[in-house]
């Protein structure tokens, strides 16, 4: 019985395995035409005829169906990327890395320089001082690591952006005195 | 287009000598995969990228895919921006003399 049971099952798995290697073909296309929709639309056409092509040149089944899975596993995400103009991993590690090494340089500048303010107003309970001081120190240094990481301005523009920053918290400073002494 | 700068990897070294060694002749997608064994999902971007950077100019066969039963194949050459800077890259790896922990 045992032996009857295993000749069956084996015959079963055959069959199963030349049917899906028949429509391995099929498969391979039916991938290639998922992995094009992870694509901008005018780059569509042009990868389907190409990924197809190539699909058809490869001699196995199996490989076609390998071929496929590389094109809209890996490929299509690549290039995806790639056309949508999205900064790659490297340069986005590259990017934080120098991030954080210009604001930990630049806060280590400042804080001889605005430290003793930001401690007078924290120990005399003077938190709306402090709170301005803070934020408008952050606002700063994020001004200057955006003009300088991800803009890659130069020292004139950086400069200048930072001076028009100073001039916006200045205004509100000049507004926030106004309604202040109005309320007095 | 603006031109990007090329990350030059081992595969892709690979795949600009397979280029280089062949000149006159185009080639598609499927001959540098038999050629270079890179696998799709690596080679096609790699190709696109090399394309917007300008190193490659590629074209669309000339037949009906209707007649001739098959889907158009993709040919990629390198322009003349390309070979100079693959045979700069390939350059790069070349031995002058013996290895140091030789001599």
């Amino acid at each position: 019985m045992a032996i009857l049971i295993s000749i069956c099952l084996s015959i079963f798995i055959g069959i199963i395995t030349a049917e899906i290697i028949a429509y391995a073909p099929s498969i391979a296309r039916w991938l290639i035409k998922r992995a094009v929709l992870k694509l901008p639309e005018p780059e569509r056409d042009r990868y389907l005829e190409e990924w197809l092509s190539h699909a058809q040149e490869l001699p196995g089944n199996l490989t076609k169906v390998l071929h496929a899975l590389s094109c809209a596993c890996v490929g299509a995400r690549r290039i995806a990327k790639l056309k949508s103009g999205q900064p790659s991993i490297d340069e986005r590690l590259s990017q934080g890395l120098t991030k954080t090494l210009l604001r930990a340089f630049t806060w280590t500048a400042l804080c001889p320089t605005t430290f003793p303010a930001l401690f007078r107003f924290a120990v005399t309970g003077q938190t709306g001082k402090f709170r301005f001081l803070w934020i408008t120190q952050r606002l700063l240094v994020n001004t200057m690591l955006h003009q300088v990481v991800t803009l890659k301005a130069n020292p004139v523009q950086t400069q200048a952006a930072v001076k028009a920053q100073v001039e916006r918290v200045q205004a509100i400073l000049k507004a926030s005195q106004d309604t202040g002494a109005k309320k007095i | 287009m603006a031109r990007k700068e090329i990350r030059i990897s081992g595969r892709m070294l690979t795949m600009l000598k397979y280029l280089l060694s062949d000149l006159r002749n185009a080639h598609s997608g499927a001959e540098i995969y038999a050629a270079t064994k890179i696998n799709s999902g690596t080679l096609y971007p790699m190709l696109a990228r090399l394309e917007d950077a300008g190193w490659l100019s590629s074209s669309s066969e000339e037949i009906d895919p209707a007649k001739a039963g098959r889907p158009r194949r993709r040919y990629y050459v390198l322009t003349g921006l390309g070979q100079s800077n693959a045979r700069a890259a390939l350059a790069d790896l070349q031995f002058n003399g013996e290895p140091q922990w030789q001599s």
